[in-house]
């Protein structure tokens, strides 16, 4: 399920950016593996709380291109679903102060669709208001077994269960 | 017996730098200069391929080497990684180009409609199409 992103559907009280951040780390005894992809597109509406983001699963920069191979053609199959999205909305969006700087706690739910897998999932975030910036950070926790990621016996021992994952997505407003 | 042991030494040794060259020699990045398959369009005919039929497209270019040729529309820095944002005629989507951090000397001087030609992988479509590990042609 793919986010139609326009320009024409942002409106004034709505932030984006195309320059979102979405980390993931999994630690296992054998072996640690990092990820980064710096080109997530995102929209966050002040007034409704309506939040979505997508990015392009090729865009996973790993520090070792072996485990970005493995990542593309086996685990995600890249090719077959090459996004990866989130639809939902900031539950209490508003306590959040969009005129003036601060920092509040919010909590979102949503539905994930990573391999064209849709899971609901919930979790809390940090948005952070300076300069008429808006920044909002999320820390989760993923299982690649949720998304029909399937990984081999030949590795079950160097990838976790269960991935952490760093979102961090500093806005403009439209 | 003394003898033996020196060779199980020397070819363990010697077994251990071929791993090792072998490891580094998969693990670094390839470089898209290096590519003998490389696609040459204009970052407008890329753009407009993808716009099209996102779904044709990526069965063409997803994952490829491609070489684009275009104006600068903007060159951003950030964590010290450059991306090179390519001018065409739809003002709501570009061709984004993230650059090699070994061409952040060369790309200090490039200023917006500049002309360039930059290699990189394309990672398909999101507003934008997006290319990464972009390197600036010879």
């Amino acid at each position: 399920m793919l986010i139609a992103f326009t320009a024409y559907n942002i409106n004034a009280q709505q932030y984006f950016t195309k320059t979102g951040t979405i980390k993931f780390y999994s630690h296992t005894d054998l072996e640690d593996i990092k990820a980064e992809n710096r080109k997530v597109v995102s929209v966050l509406d002040s007034k409704t709380g309506a939040l979505e983001f997508s990015l392009l699963m090729k865009g996973f920069d790993f520090t070792n291109d072996f485990m970005e191979t493995h990542f593309n053609e086996s685990y995600v199959e890249s090719s077959k679903y090459p996004k990866a999205s989130f639809k939902g909305t900031v539950t209490d969006i508003a306590t959040v102060d969009f005129s003036k700087d601060g920092s509040y706690k919010v909590n979102y739910k949503g539905k994930l669709t990573i391999k064209d897998v849709t899971k609901d999932i919930t979790g809390t975030a940090v948005i952070v208001i300076k300069g008429g910036k808006v920044t909002a950070t999320s820390a989760l926790k993923i299982k690649p077994s949720d998304y029909n990621i399937d990984i081999p016996a030949t590795a079950a021992g160097k990838i976790a269960q269960e991935i952490s994952v760093d979102i961090v997505m500093d806005y403009k407003k439209k | 017996m003394k003898k033996t042991l020196i060779w199980i030494l020397v070819i363990g040794v010697m077994a251990a730098l071929i791993f090792m060259v072998w490891y580094r020699s998969v693990s670094k990045h390839d470089d898209p200069l290096d590519s003998k398959d490389k696609v040459i369009l204009t970052a407008e005919e890329l753009f407009k391929l993808y716009q099209t039929n996102e779904d044709s497209a990526n069965k063409l270019y997803l994952d490829k080497t491609i070489s684009i040729t275009g104006s600068i529309k903007g060159i951003e820095l950030n964590d010290n990684r450059y991306t090179i944002t390519f001018n065409t005629t739809d003002s709501n989507g570009a061709v984004i180009c993230e650059m090699d951090t070994m061409e952040n000397i060369r790309l200090k001087t490039l200023q917006p409609n500049a002309n360039v030609n930059v290699v990189g992988f394309c990672n398909g479509f999101l507003m934008d199409v997006q290319l990464d590990r972009c390197k600036l042609a010879k």
